[in-house]
């Protein structure tokens, strides 16, 4: 038990550090454009959590990532690199736009589940054509998957422009569907209880997201298909000497990816537009690398980490409304450098944490063996 | 129709330039070993930085030095990150993609306040075209005077020094010394780690040489192909050079020519807008759009085979320490 | 082939036999991951992972005797103690053992020889296939030696000798000496 307390120590030990240097290296460029870091960082706090709409912001933000931040970790388990939460992120949204159009007759109960299926429906095989392309032709994952952003990308702006909008309109928009394809939203629910909140986008979704975690969660650590899932990443060989069908968990791991990715409609869409938009998925599918990276793939890191960069995105929002000088991209890069220093470089101070670690339990284990 | 099919031959030339440069770079880093999902951010970087440089200076050359240095620095972060720190590859390189991007779009509304966009550059601070000698003159020759005219003659210089740049590239890889070691190193790094030969030390010249080709790429479209930096202007062409050189097998002319067909594709694209087919009628722009996507996701899943990669590709040399 | 009764130990435990990052307990069922006793309608059964495991541990001598401990962290004999383990105790009909006990240390070269031994008493086939000599004639009753991709003959386990064998090796057939 020792050890595993010891190891958890050590990881969150690292990540701190290393997130740690990524803003540093941040504020060294918010500074370097002019502006105060230590301005910007109140900016968005105050942003993220000083009233109830930031708040709501945050969490419908996190939602989102909680989604694509699974959609990466999952396949990442089976040793995929999955860049493609964007794209099944957009044409989930698609899925889940057409089931609101065509039944908005119907009562929510039945149009909810049906957008939920959708949505995975849509987003899966978006994951899965680039994960059979890797599998049975070995065309690398992380070229295709970025190719099936910009085909998502481009597919969409055709069905928007040419096919699904508004008659008499100019933006490429569809109409807004009937209210009973639309998912409450939290100041709904609130008000049902007689509370008042600022109205936010913030929906059902997030508990949505929560149960996705938990099934993942299950799903890799607690089943045969997760089990299987994980040699495939682990070890290749052993897998096929096992008798574990190589392909077809590629396949699997990517269609999961993808569904989950897809979810994101649900929240944008449903939950909020209430509408098929352009781009409103933009930026999602990359802050998913890095959330399930700090998260270290696991659902409960992911949740934090989704919430890290709900915080960073809304805050950001808020920093790039105060100044004139800051864009909303700023996020973007802290990213990258999160990326950077969470994820390639996380070995850098390594040695160092270890040492550190070792000999703080080495002090504490006679402690606690006495008492 | 002949003055068409130069036309678009031409613009092909052209447009393949960026690829081109890239897929170099892609061969230089993956042959040694070291995985280049990165070119798309050094290019994104190298775009943004030479327009900035030239709009200072108001020096092209400038601008491509700058661009050279960026792309340096981006593929030494990859070099440090995955030869020496022995971090993933991949993670790596989607860091410095999603780090080129919000810096270059952070630093362009910074100082210019425009949007991301960089200030039109004045022809003065950009590259422009070349004639080479006789080129009005020898148009009166039939069918060759006007290959010469139309697409020999008339780019700039950076459209030169990318198809220069092809045969250099496969000399130094198949002739030379250091191509010999830098093959070794992307298939065998144990045996040239025996043969007193540093694996590391060869990976990090081969991915200077990438920077420099990388950032090259990125300058040709701020300051030769356009005349200012928008964000987001690499639009995927880093991983289209990618595939380009995977899809020509890690091989430097092969490499060319799936660069070529890329290009092809996106020049064709102007001229079918709008223009009814036989058969299909107006094609839809977007289809257009998305050809060389979905041609890259076509080739890369392979008409001809699977694609061999450097046997050491994606993996950090460990010296055993006993 | 695992259904039909075929236990393999692979000749290299690190790329093939053991998912090094695994953690005993599930290196313990790698293959027959999806035997009933192992799962439940969604889930797998892990109370009885573990409590197969840990017994199988101590019946095999694997040390630590931690089905929780992550595989790569066990010394290169306790590994193969594993895969034999997980092999042998399933008590298959034909045993195919690939260099078993390279790259491991005496006492668990004697333990894993004696293992096999103990199977071929009780009337199970085993092939093993090695570049030991000694263990070949230590523990074969029949040899057969590969030379080349061919066949070049079968000696019994009374008349071998180094000599015999090491001539076969060297692709001379018996005649022709």
């Amino acid at each position: 038990m020792n050890e595993k307390t010891e190891n958890l120590v050590l990881v969150v030990l690292i990540t701190t550090v290393n997130l740690l240097l990524a803003f540093i290296i941040s504020g060294l460029v918010i500074w370097s454009v002019g502006e105060d870091p230590w301005f910007a960082l109140k900016t968005m706090l105050y942003g993220a959590f000083g009233y109830d709409e930031g708040i709501g912001y945050t969490l419908y933000y996190t939602t989102n990532f909680i989604f694509t931040g699974l959609a990466f970790a999952v396949a990442f388990h089976c040793r995929l690199f999955n860049i493609g939460a964007e794209g099944q992120a957009y044409i989930g949204g698609l899925g889940v736009g057409l089931v609101c159009l065509w039944l908005e007759e119907l009562p929510f109960v039945v149009i909810l589940p049906a957008a939920i299926m959708a949505s995975a429906l849509f987003g899966a095989i978006w994951g899965a054509i680039p994960g059979y392309l890797q599998a049975k032709r070995g065309s690398h994952v992380v070229i295709t998957t970025i190719m099936f952003n910009f085909i998502a990308s481009v597919l969409m702006v055709y069905l928007l422009v040419n096919v699904l909008i508004k008659p008499g309109q100019m933006s490429p928009e569809t109409r807004e569907f009937g209210e009973n394809g639309w998912l409450p939203q939290m100041h709904e629910l609130f008000s049902w209880i007689g509370i008042q909140i600022t109205p936010t986008p913030l929906n059902l979704s997030l508990f949505w997201a929560f149960i996705c975690a938990f099934f993942v969660w299950r799903y890799i650590w607690h089943t045969r298909w997760g089990y299987e899932m994980r040699t495939v990443g682990a070890n290749e060989s052993a897998a096929v000497y096992a008798g574990i069908n190589v392909d077809r968990n590629i396949i699997i791991a990517m269609a999961l990816g993808g569904a989950l990715a897809g979810f994101v409609g649900i929240n944008e869409i449903m939950g909020f537009n209430h509408r098929i938009l352009l781009n409103f998925q933009f930026g999602y599918g990359f802050t998913g690398i890095v959330v399930s990276l700090i998260g270290r793939n696991h659902p409960f890191g992911i949740l934090l980490a989704s919430l890290l960069f709900g915080i960073l995105y809304q805050g950001g929002a808020e920093l790039a409304f105060e100044t004139q000088t800051i864009d909303r991209h700023m996020v973007v890069l802290i990213q990258g450098l999160v990326i950077l220093f969470a994820g390639a470089l996380e070995n850098l101070f390594r040695p160092q944490l270890q040492a550190l670690v070792r000999s703080l339990f080495k002090t504490s284990t006679p402690v606690a063996a006495s008492g | 129709m002949w003055s068409d099919l130069l036309l678009i031959l031409d613009a092909t030339l052209r447009m393949a330039v960026p690829l081109v440069l890239a897929a170099m770079g892609g061969v230089f880093a993956e042959r040694s070993g070291v995985i280049d999902f990165g070119l798309e951010g050094k290019m994104l970087g190298g775009a943004f930085v030479a327009a900035t440089v030239a709009h200072l200076t108001q020096s092209a050359w400038m601008g491509l030095l700058g661009a050279i240095i960026i792309g340096i620095t981006f593929s030494m972060m990859h070099a440090f990150a995955s030869v020496t720190k022995q971090g993933n590859q991949v993670v790596s390189c989607v860091a410095i993609n999603i780090f080129a991007m919000g810096l270059t779009t952070v630093l362009g509304q910074a100082w210019f306040q425009r949007g991301g966009k960089t200030p039109q550059l004045p022809p003065e601070a950009r590259f422009t075209t070349i004639e080479l000698p006789f080129a009005e003159e020898l148009r009166v020759v039939p069918v060759l005077g006007d290959i010469y005219y139309e697409l020999i003659s008339g780019h700039n210089i950076l459209v030169y020094i990318a198809y220069i740049m092809v045969p250099l590239t496969a000399w130094i890889v198949f002739r030379s010394r250091f191509g010999l070691r830098l093959r070794a190193t992307g298939e065998n790094p144990l045996a040239v780690d025996t043969a007193g030969i540093s694996v590391n030390a060869t990976r990090y010249k081969a991915l200077i040489i990438n920077g420099i080709l990388g950032g090259m790429s990125g300058a040709y479209l701020s300051t030769a192909q356009l005349a200012f930096f928008v964000k987001d202007m690499s639009a995927g062409k880093g991983y289209l050079a990618l595939a380009a050189m995977i899809f020509g097998k890690w091989r430097p002319f092969q490499a060319m020519l799936a660069c070529l067909l890329f290009a092809f594709a996106e020049a064709i694209q102007s001229r079918l807008q709008g223009v009814p087919l036989p058969i299909v009628g107006v094609v839809p722009v977007q289809l257009i759009q998305s050809i060389p996507y979905i041609l890259t996701v076509v080739l890369l899943a392979g008409f001809v085979g699977k694609a061999v990669a450097p046997k050491a590709i994606g993996e950090p040399f460990i010296k055993e320490h006993k | 082939m695992r259904r039909l009764g075929v236990g393999h130990v692979p000749e290299d435990r690190q790329r093939m036999g053991l998912v090094t990052s695994f953690v005993a307990k599930e290196n313990a069922i790698l293959g027959y991951h999806r035997d009933e006793a192992y799962n439940r309608t969604f889930e797998m059964n892990e109370s009885f992972m573990l409590e197969e495991c840990s017994s199988k541990m101590k019946d095999y001598d694997v040390r630590p005797a931690n089905p929780e401990l992550q595989s790569s962290l066990f010394s290169g004999g306790n590994q193969q103690k594993l895969v034999v383990m997980r092999e042998m105790s399933r008590n298959p009909e034909l045993l195919i053992v690939g260099q078993p006990t390279r790259g491991v240390d005496i006492g668990a070269i004697e333990f894993i020889h004696r293992r096999i031994i103990t199977m071929r008493d009780a009337g199970k086939a085993v092939l093993l296939v090695s570049v030991e000599l000694d263990e070949i004639l230590s523990l074969s009753d029949r040899i057969l030696v590969m030379f080349n991709g061919e066949m070049m003959g079968e000696i019994s386990a009374e008349e071998a000798d180094e000599r015999k064998i090491g001539l076969l090796m060297a692709g001379i057939r018996e005649e022709a000496a």
